[in-house]
């Protein structure tokens, strides 16, 4: 078996010992925001490995893409809020854009889909509440620290805690024991350029297939098509059960 | 490879308890203070069309 879905993890392990498994950060997106459509598959894949005593490994572009994800679903939600407290004083466009967020903020909820803003989306609501200010910061910054900021702040220090997250180091002096052979930027530029993938996905990818880690975990289906295609039968792929089950 | 660990045990539903408390975390009476005074029926500045520093996209190439 390639790709399998996260009820298969416990036979799988159940086979022989193995080192670890990787994880991408739509898993562990999922497992840290408990709104997302995979929160509940993602703690059926942790609690298999945590009853094997099977280790999760990431990488330093895992921690950054993880973190770029909550900002950006973490401004929405402050969004929400802010309009919440602020209403009885706003006025003009800046309050008919946050209604109008609020509203698809919900309805993007209640159907379970993802409610995270683009970088666009996000800009005008910067350029918007920049245009406020009072003593030493604007409507963005206080949004930001106040709002962003303590939401934000703790995030990935609470899932390495939880999920115990160990690093691979892809540094050349580091030579890290995990690693088969060092990472090399040109198949990063291949994998983008034969799946069209980010380039974030693309080095993700790119560390595992390099890595002796037998198996990656993710919630992204593009991304696990693609590592069934590259790792060639030599790795398994874990998707939430939910992706490949109609 | 005994220094690596798994993850610990009921880690998901702790990080939901997390979650939820980030969620109800209420801002200080000062902020909400400083909100009234900020946005109290003012008329925006006008905003510069370029903003100086915008977001880079980590999924663009």
């Amino acid at each position: 078996m390639s790709l399998s879905g996260f009820s298969r993890i416990g036979q799988w392990l159940a086979q022989e010992k193995f080192i670890g498994v990787f994880a991408d950060t739509t898993i562990l997106f999922s497992a840290t925001y408990t709104p997302d459509r995979f929160n509940e598959e993602s703690e059926i894949a942790f609690t298999e490995l945590t009853r094997a005593n099977v280790p999760v490994f990431v990488s330093v572009n895992v921690r950054a893409e993880f973190l770029e994800n909550h900002r950006r679903v973490g401004i929405a939600d402050c969004l929400v809020d802010f309009l919440d407290d602020a209403q009885a004083y706003l006025d003009g466009p800046l309050l008919l854009k946050l209604q109008s967020h609020k509203k698809s903020h919900k309805q993007k909820s209640d159907e379970g889909k993802n409610t995270r803003l683009d970088v666009n989306q996000i800009k005008v609501f910067r350029s918007l509440l920049s245009g406020y200010s009072l003593g030493k910061r604007n409507g963005w910054q206080l949004l930001c620290q106040e709002y962003l900021k303590p939401q934000i702040s703790s995030e990935w220090s609470n899932v390495e805690r939880e999920l115990s997250l160990s690093f691979i180091s892809t540094r050349s002096e580091d030579r890290s024991p995990l690693l088969a052979e060092l990472p090399q930027w040109e198949r990063v530029v291949e994998l983008i350029g034969d799946y069209g993938m980010g380039s974030a996905d693309a080095m993700i990818l790119n560390i595992f297939l390099c890595s002796k880690i037998p198996a990656l975990l993710t919630a992204d289906m593009e991304l696990a098509e693609a590592a069934v295609t590259e790792a060639k039968g030599q790795k398994q792929i874990f998707v939430p059960d939910s992706l490949i089950t109609p | 490879m005994s220094e690596y660990k798994a993850p610990k045990k009921g880690a998901v539903a702790r990080l939901r308890e997390l979650y939820k408390e980030k969620r109800e975390q209420k801002r200080s009476p000062e902020v909400l203070e400083e909100i009234k005074e900020m946005f109290k029926r003012k008329e925006p500045k006008p905003v510069p069309k370029k903003i100086a520093r915008g977001d880079r996209d980590l999924e663009s190439p």
